[in-house]
């Protein structure tokens, strides 16, 4: 059952539309993020579909989010970071606004 | 009459023979299904005759534990022990450490197990079961090596006596691998049994009542060797033989290295053994020690998460169990390896959470060392040679592009605030020693300090996060580690919620017997771990931006008063620039012999939702409808 569910999220993801999001940014950027996203994030993450369906984050949230990912295990390369964030960025939050994430800030 | 029985001589005879303790043979492994295992060589216990101990019960159950090599105790308020407490009070070199709640003093015992190796013992009141069961369970899951023992109360059977409920240890059933009696008639059998059940395999927490008093016995002693106590096993040669050949014509193998490795000391030979034909090092989520160095250009990670070899072909696990259902089984079948093999000390363990090709039965050190010879015997030196370069390579491609990425991330939000979990993690990496103990009671958000932390091998050692999980393990583990290890820095990680599932009880302790130790509270005023689960898939709530369960900030805890509380010291860092200086106070602080609640405020991770600090109000002082009397 596990195995099916991996399998789903990473067909999910390979049969992601992508013409629909080509304004959206870079195609070629979009597209190496969408198959890092197959390989590397949908072994845990069985319901990403959904996962991006539902959360709409800025973009600066969404590189965070792929820090916290790395820094959590997630085997993203260093020339994938920004193709990564860009297929999030891309594909996510059709559902809601973006919530602020209101505690952390840089210090100057 | 429920009550469990103690074992009569005969049955003694017979459960030690079965074990192939009394006979001197080893344990034959029926359920491991491609071998037989070969006969254990010492019988870890009687050995010449014993010597006879005549004086209390009591005093035969101390004496009995002493020529174990036990020294220390562990013990919660109450009354019935005064023939043990005369026996200790004669023996002059047994220190009771005292606990202030059931719960805590078996998360204590269980840390100063795993970082000792030698035996948990404590004794208190039966009344305290409950408050123990939750680190029981926890102990459990560890195969820590314990005796809890219970003073009896008056037996009541079936009346709803005072202090009483039937089958005193019928709830402990599910969390211990034996449950006894300790009676005068046999004290010290039934006691040598228990330790022989408490180290297995599969070793566990043993629970007995403690009915041994001021009765005059003779009891028969023998010295005991904990370090040879767990029975032994090792695989035969054609199993190794085949598993060398698989080893050597694998094009992508992985190992796997699990916690009987660390409970073995065994880190050097499997160290050596991976770097013999640099096969990939990963580990599970559930992990319990430091088994492989993590900053080694080996080391991949965690198992679910493996990028390369993309399509293993061969698994090894070396002692890791794996977890049923969760991450450890995505990791299984994510690359679809073609032969997946286990091998354990514990035959009980072998194939219980997932189905391997082949299972091997033996001690991990035995089977690492005759692995490696095997591969020696197979392959010629200049093939061994040429496999461990081509791998070494590209693994080393990988692990080292995988640390830039860490080293980006670490940087991104270096001097934000609140501070970031990789911060923290950088900063005690910059100032601790390098065998400092590091003991974790948090969330999947652990590894953001985890990978800043060179941890394994010569570095610094990690016991925990425990693998069963229930809140409330950390503070009093980590106090256990420090009475074990007095000559280590040893470091408490904790979350703010963890903390507050009754650890501030194990302060007492650590105030009391001046363990110089750092409890760092990574304080993010949430159940973050829950919050970014229960918000994953969005729903009704994730849409209101409420969250029922998460939010702790109101009341907003000064830990640093609960320390101060205890006569402890107590560091709040708010900002990143502070942490460095603040561990430098802490250390300061350590160094002359007294511990320090350091409470930093952390990020919270994971989806953001609106309205973070909701939570669903209620006032009594709202709603009463009488003032009361001023």
């Amino acid at each position: 059952m596990r195995k099916r569910l991996v399998l789903v999220a990473i067909v999910l993801v390979m049969s992601w539309p992508g013409t629909a999001t080509a304004q959206r940014g870079d195609d070629a950027q979009i597209e190496k993020g969408r198959v890092v996203v197959a390989q590397v994030c949908t072994t845990c993450h069985t319901t990403l579909g959904r996962m991006l369906q539902v959360h709409k984050q800025t973009p600066e949230q969404w590189r965070e989010l792929v820090f916290f990912m790395i820094s959590r295990g997630a085997q993203v390369m260093p020339d994938e970071i920004d193709a990564v964030t860009a297929f999030l960025v891309a594909n996510s939050g059709r559902e809601r606004p973006a919530a602020a994430r209101p505690a952390q800030r840089d210090a100057k | 009459m429920s009550r469990t029985s103690h074992p009569s001589r005969r049955d003694f005879l017979a459960a030690t023979a079965a074990t192939g303790v009394a006979m001197g043979i080893g344990q034959v492994a029926s359920s491991a299904p491609l071998q037989t295992a070969a006969s254990r060589p010492d019988n870890p216990l009687a050995k010449g005759e014993p010597e006879i101990y005549r004086g209390t019960a009591a005093g035969a159950v101390l004496a009995q534990l002493r020529a174990a090599g036990v020294r220390t105790l562990f013990h919660t308020n109450t009354s019935g022990f005064v023939p043990f407490w005369e026996a200790v009070y004669a023996a002059g070199d047994v220190q009771v450490i005292n606990m202030t709640h059931e719960g805590q003093a078996v998360a204590a015992a269980a840390g100063y197990t795993m970082a000792s190796r030698n035996l948990g013992f404590f004794f208190g009141s039966h009344v305290g079961i409950p408050n123990a069961l939750s680190n029981t369970y926890n102990a459990w899951k560890d195969r820590v090596p314990l005796l809890l023992t219970y003073s009896g109360g008056q037996r009541e059977e079936g009346k709803d006596g005072f202090e009483w409920w039937d089958n005193t240890l019928g709830p402990t059933e599910a969390f211990t691998t034996w449950r006894g009696d300790l009676e005068p008639e046999d004290v010290t059998d039934t006691l040598r049994l228990a330790i022989k059940f408490a180290f297995g395999p599969p070793s566990g927490p043993v629970t007995l009542t403690f009915g041994a008093g001021g009765e005059k016995v003779e009891a028969a002693i023998h010295p005991l060797d904990l370090a040879t106590m767990r029975v032994g096993s090792r695989a035969p040669a054609d199993a190794i033989e085949k598993l060398a050949r698989w080893l050597i014509e694998a094009e992508n193998p992985l190992f796997v290295v699990g916690s009987q490795v660390g409970i073995e000391g065994a880190q050097a030979e499997m160290l050596a053994l991976a770097e013999k034909l640099s096969v990939p090092v990963a580990e599970t989520m559930h992990s319990l020690y430091a088994n492989f160095p993590n900053d080694h250009p080996l080391f991949v990670g965690e198992l679910q998460a493996q990028r390369y070899p993309r399509k293993q072909d061969l698994l090894i696990s070396f002692g890791e169990s794996f977890t049923a259902g969760r991450e450890d089984e995505r990791g299984l079948t994510a690359s679809g390896p073609r032969r997946i093999v286990h091998i354990s000390h514990d035959s009980q363990a072998l194939g219980r959470s997932f189905v391997p090709d082949v299972s091997i039965l033996s001690d991990l050190r035995a089977a690492i060392r005759d692995l490696s010879d095997a591969v020696d015997a197979i392959a010629t030196s200049d093939r061994i040679a040429r496999i461990r370069s081509t791998r070494l390579a590209q693994v080393s491609a990988l692990t080292s592009s995988l640390k830039q990425s860490r080293e980006i991330a670490l940087r991104a939000h270096f001097d934000s605030s609140p501070v970031t979990w990789e911060r923290v993690g950088f900063e005690l990496e910059k100032v601790l020693d390098k065998d400092a103990v590091i003991v974790p009671e948090l969330g999947t958000q652990y590894y953001k300090i985890y990978r800043q932390l060179k941890l394994g091998g010569t570095n610094k050692q990690r016991i925990g996060r425990t693998k069963g999980d229930a809140l409330g393990w950390g503070v009093a583990a980590a106090f256990g580690v420090n009475l074990a290890l007095p000559e280590r820095q040893v470091v408490a990680l904790q979350g703010d919620g963890g903390f507050l599932f009754n650890q501030s009880e194990a302060l007492w302790s650590i105030a009391r017997y001046e363990a110089p130790m750092l409890i760092v509270v990574m304080n993010n005023h949430s159940y973050n771990e829950s919050r970014a689960r229960n918000m994953l898939n969005g729903g009704t709530f994730y849409e209101a931006g409420k969250d029922f369960n998460g939010y702790l900030g109101d009341p907003n805890v000064e830990f640093t008063k609960i320390a101060e509380a205890y006569g402890l010291k107590g560091e709040k860092v708010t900002r990143a620039a502070d942490l460095g200086p603040a561990l430098q106070r802490c250390l300061r602080s350590m160094r002359d012999g007294k511990a320090v609640v350091l409470d930093v405020d952390v990020a919270v991770d994971g989806a953001p939702i609106s309205q973070p600090t909701w939570y669903q109000k209620h006032s009594i002082a709202e709603i009463r409808k009488k003032r009361l009397n001023a």
